[in-house]
């Protein structure tokens, strides 16, 4: 019988709160950091080929616990950055600018709770680093494949690891 | 608005390659790749090709060859990685990021520039970093075959390449890399 993982704990569940999307530069965003291989060595940096590329799930510092990114995940580490480490764009010409911002995205694609003004439990504190080109935003294939290591070598300058990942097979 | 970042265009590295330059893969690897399209499964039963006999002779000191031998263990390791390893929806290393990657760390090795670290990489393929004070660089081997390098430091870039996939063109990003490290 499979495994039925436990409830988000209270500060997590949105209930009928509505999404907030006033982010202060110095707020921390979370984000998992993938269990390391056996023969991995452990790093004190978040190599940069391992930041998701944008559009990637973030939890938002205002509302949730660094330790609420990795609930159900066990092995995985977690890593912090701030909003202002996010680079506001990246150029690959004169008219292909690429903006990132961070949207404060608490439900997921199928559940329409907040359009339909209901309560539900999904991640309040969930939010997406997006991609914009000319005022749209775009999906992660459309990015170009030169921007990704862009912004992710930005990102690796900044962001720390706040607990390291454990070994494969995982360490209690 | 805040000025962008540039990526690309204006960089030496970058007016001497071609981003459309064609892919040049060593035939009995494409035919490999054919007999296995569409099955995903015989991804992790591929063993990673190893160094050639040309290879092995190139000297270097005993203490870069341990680290190579971890190296090239390490890559072989990735094949191991399921699709979703890390929870953001990245693939799996397949054949083909497998492959450049082994060439990258073939050519790494002649030129004996020990990268910080190898990983799978969250574009789908193989990732190998670098950094060297306030200098960082990177080369990721895509799982469609694409290899892209970025080099960055303290005051400027990132930079953004696509090396073409040819041995001599990712040897000569390699030697690019070890140079911009080590000025």
């Amino acid at each position: 019988m499979p495994d039925i993982p436990p409830p988000l704990p209270p500060r997590l569940r949105r209930g009928n709160r509505q999404p907030v999307q006033d982010f202060s530069p110095d707020e921390v965003l979370y984000l998992r950091v993938p269990p390391l291989q056996l023969d991995e060595e452990e790093l004190d940096f978040f190599p940069p080929t391992k930041i998701p590329s944008p559009a990637f799930s973030v939890n938002r510092g205002r509302f949730s616990e660094p330790q609420d990114v990795i609930i159900n995940r066990p092995g995985y580490g977690i890593a912090a950055f701030i909003v202002r480490d996010v680079p506001p764009s990246i150029a690959t010409g004169p008219n292909a600018v690429y903006e990132f911002r961070v949207v404060h995205e608490p439900c997921e694609v199928y559940c329409n709770a907040i359009t339909r003004n209901e309560p539900c439990d999904c991640n309040y504190a969930h939010s997406e680093i997006q991609v914009f080109k000319d005022g749209k935003k775009i999906e992660n294939n459309r990015v170009p494949k030169s921007v990704k290591p862009a912004f992710k070598d930005i990102l690796s300058k900044k962001i720390l690891i706040i607990q390291q990942p454990s070994r494969e097979p995982y360490e209690s | 608005m805040a000025t962008p970042v540039p990526v690309l265009e204006d960089y030496r590295y970058v007016k001497e390659r071609s981003v459309d330059a064609p892919t040049v893969v060593d035939s009995a690897f494409v035919s490999e790749e054919v007999d296995v399209a569409g099955t995903s499964v015989e991804r992790h039963n591929v063993e990673a090709p190893m160094p050639s006999a040309s290879e092995a002779q190139v000297s270097v000191a005993s203490t870069s060859e341990d680290k190579f031998i971890k190296l090239f263990a390490r890559l072989k390791s990735l094949q191991r990685l399921e699709d979703d390893w890390n929870s953001y929806g990245a693939a799996a290393p397949n054949r083909k990021a497998l492959y450049w990657g082994h060439s990258v760390l073939a050519a790494l090795f002649r030129v004996n520039l020990v990268p910080a670290a190898i990983s799978a990489s969250s574009d789908d393929g193989v990732g190998i970093t670098f950094r060297e004070s306030n200098r960082r660089a990177a080369i990721e081997c895509l799982n469609s075959g694409e290899v892209l390098a970025v080099i960055s430091n303290g005051t400027f870039g990132p930079y953004v390449w696509n090396v073409p996939t040819d041995p001599m063109e990712i040897k000569r990003a390699v030697e690019e890399i070890k140079s911009f490290l080590t000025v």
